[in-house]
């Protein structure tokens, strides 16, 4: 999975691609640490356009981001998922902890 | 002037010179080593056989085996371990230099080699040796956090099969398949059943799989067990696992689960999902007849007060089968990457008699994933809704009957509408009254009783339920749901419970249990009077009036007073509980 980590406004932006699973571990802990340490943000979006299949430690990960952006004082939303992507959070019910945009 | 070495070495030297040997010999003793002189390869060869050096210096040109093929022939005696050599001689012709090196030196000296020249030789191969042992000791750590970690692997995996291969997975309704993506299965299905012949079965998916995930998975079943066990219902089961995962786990682990109740004797199913694909509720033909698709969230990730219990409650045909199974399973996919998906699943199953339906599913599996272990963990749990042939519990055996006793005690318990709402009344009365002496092997039957006995009095004497909303093929539905809009409404009201043991000398112990609501009551004895006759098919059919004959059953004796609002029973701390059925 690749990462990238832009910062418009008050916005950080972590772009995901390929395949977000337990392999992806390090990659999203270090671009989950650059978003939620660049100055003056107050959301993280994580836009998952570009990802194509996201399994349950995958979840796990965004439950992570969720936890140590909630103790910042920072909100996170989930960006154009769509077909199964969407459908694995749909089933977990994601939208209810997440804004799905 | 050379220092002493840091390292004082044993070294066996070879040279067929004794002057050349006696120098060598001077040096190295002066740079602080220990030495052993001989003149041939054979004499070395006999002193390597019985005891190593820390290195071997030889001469090339010897009599006899030369040096280099003693290096060679030292190897091949010493398989495994590595004697450092270094070979010196008065040539440096560049072919014998490469004749050592390929049979295995590690240095090279030319004679006549300077007491300096000789240590900071020996020094190259004191840091090779130093390599060595470096190697070595990390060699035998892997080795050992090697075995270490396949006896924990084996300990665990003891654990989880206990865990998943309990006597309760031989439940004749239910049939699994699960399919591991590594050593250890994240997924875990278990099935029990309450007191009162509910089967409760659970579809648990951890996240991630492997060990960490299997591990993961273990606080639920203890719960599961114990629970049930005691007659709770899904819902109140499905919120303590939630408690104990969100308590036990870190914040990025959680559980995908599905836990059904299948009550044979009232026909009809619940479901709670939370983060696993909705079960599948599929016709005796194959075809799906219903997808359950209500979507909670996974075990683990809301705390208590964000827990949703809502289940879902359906009439079921006994000759359905309920279908459960983890995302591993519809996220197989295709060579064109194409996953089955939710349809798919449907497809694969149309047309398909039950007992053909595992075995096609784990053709597919098998087929999906080329025989390999699948990249998710796969689990399908197949439950039968036929009813069971006694839904009565069957009476205890052997020692059976209660012995007398002094035991002498008296349980009152109220509930209020706040309490009645959020409390499983039965499980709670039963938790208490088997800690008595003697009560434990009737607690299945007591179960029904009270059971019977609290239902009717929230059910139809508080929330006045009619039975008649149970009639038809929807019936059940409707009247759960009018259930809970009733339950959750409910401003006043109370249910009491009184349960004493009374002795009488030389009869077994009977308990009385009364039973009353603040409700407006019924009239029970047109009911009784037909209780009392043999059921007819209609009333069978009707779905109703089955709690009173089932009373007067499995007690001695039932008792309505007041307006109906009161009902006392006694129940008979013997067979002859068991044998009043007859």
């Amino acid at each position: 999975m690749d990462t990238n980590v832009s910062t418009l406004q008050s916005q950080a932006r972590i772009q995901l691609s390929g395949r977000f699973d337990f392999n992806s571990h390090r990659e999203f802990r270090d671009a989950v640490d650059r978003a939620l340490s660049s100055p003056g943000t107050t959301e993280v979006a994580v836009d998952l356009g570009n990802v194509a299949y996201l399994d349950s430690s995958a979840l796990g990960m965004l439950l992570m981001l969720r936890d140590k952006a909630k103790t910042s004082g920072k909100t996170v939303c989930l960006a154009n998922a769509k077909g199964s992507v969407r459908q694995v959070l749909d089933i977990a019910n994601f939208g209810k902890l997440f804004p799905i945009v | 002037m050379a220092e002493r070495a840091s390292e004082s070495l044993f070294i066996l030297v070879v040279d067929d010179n004794p002057d050349d040997l006696f120098l060598i010999r001077r040096d190295l003793v002066a740079l602080g080593h220990r030495v052993a002189g001989v003149s041939t390869a054979s004499e070395a060869l006999d002193h390597i056989a019985r005891a190593y050096p820390d290195v071997l210096m030889t001469d090339v040109g010897l009599p006899g085996m030369d040096g280099i093929e003693l290096l060679q022939t030292v190897r091949a005696r010493t398989d495994g371990s590595w004697i450092p050599s270094l070979v010196f001689t008065g040539s440096l012709d560049e072919a014998t230099q490469m004749r050592a090196l390929e049979a295995g030196a590690d240095a090279y000296l030319c004679k006549p080699a300077s007491r300096e020249m000789l240590h900071a030789k020996l020094g190259v191969i004191l840091r090779l040796k130093a390599m060595q042992r470096q190697a070595e000791e990390r060699n035998r750590e892997l080795a050992h956090y090697r075995s270490l970690q396949e006896e924990e692997q084996r300990l665990a995996r003891f654990v989880m099969e206990r865990l998943i291969n309990r006597e309760a997975l031989g439940d004749p309704a239910v049939s699994h398949f699960i399919a591991a993506a590594a050593e250890f299965s994240g997924d875990l299905i278990a099935a029990a059943r309450t007191p009162g012949n509910v089967l409760h079965v659970l579809l648990a998916d951890g996240a991630g799989h492997g060990l960490a995930a299997s591990l993961n998975v273990l606080p639920v079943t203890a719960p599961f067990y114990r629970m049930t066990e005691r007659g709770f219902g899904i819902d109140a089961i499905a919120r303590e696992i939630n408690s104990k995962v969100r308590a036990l786990l870190p914040v990025d682990r959680f559980i995908a689960a599905t836990l059904v109740a299948v009550n044979f004797r009232e026909r009809y199913v619940t479901v709670w999902n939370g983060g696993n694909p909705g079960p599948l509720l599929v016709r005796p033909d194959g075809g799906v007849r219903i997808h359950f698709n209500r979507h909670h969230f996974p075990l683990g990730v809301v705390d208590d007060d964000e827990f949703d219990g809502t289940v879902d409650a359906h009439v079921v045909n006994p000759h359905d089968h309920l279908l459960l199974f983890s995302d591993g399973l519809i996220e197989l996919e295709d060579e064109s990457g194409a996953a089955l998906g939710v349809d798919g699943l449907g497809t694969a199953l149309n047309g398909l008699p039950a007992a053909r339906r595992l075995p096609r599913l784990t053709e597919i599996v098998h087929c999906l994933t080329g025989g390999k272990p699948p990249r998710d963990d796969i689990s399908i749990a197949q439950i039968a809704l036929t009813d069971t042939p006694n839904p009565v519990p069957a009476a205890p055996s052997g020692e059976a009957q209660m012995p007398f006793t002094t035991s002498d005690w008296r349980l009152v318990l109220r509930l209020g509408a706040t309490d009645l709402k959020r409390l499983d009344a039965v499980p709670l009365i039963l938790g208490a009254i088997e800690q008595f002496e003697g009560v434990r092997p009737f607690a299945g039957r007591l179960f029904l009783v009270l059971s019977e006995l609290f239902n009717n009095a929230l059910d139809h004497g508080l929330l006045r339920l009619p039975s008649s909303l149970k009639v038809g093929i929807e019936g059940m539905d409707v009247y759960l749901d009018e259930r809970s809009r009733r339950l959750t409404r409910l401003a006043v009201g109370a249910v009491e419970f009184e349960l004493t043991l009374r002795q009488n000398f030389g009869q077994s112990p009977v308990l009385h249990i009364g039973c009353a609501d603040t409700g407006p009551g019924f009239d029970h004895e047109v009911q009784v009077q037909a209780a009392l006759r043999e059921p007819s098919s209609e009333d069978m059919l009707k779905g109703h009036g089955r709690g009173i004959p089932l009373l007067l059953r499995v007690c001695e004796e039932v008792r309505y007073s007041g307006a109906g609002n009161r009902v006392d029973v006694m129940f008979r701390l013997s067979e002859r509980s068991a044998d009043s059925q007859k």
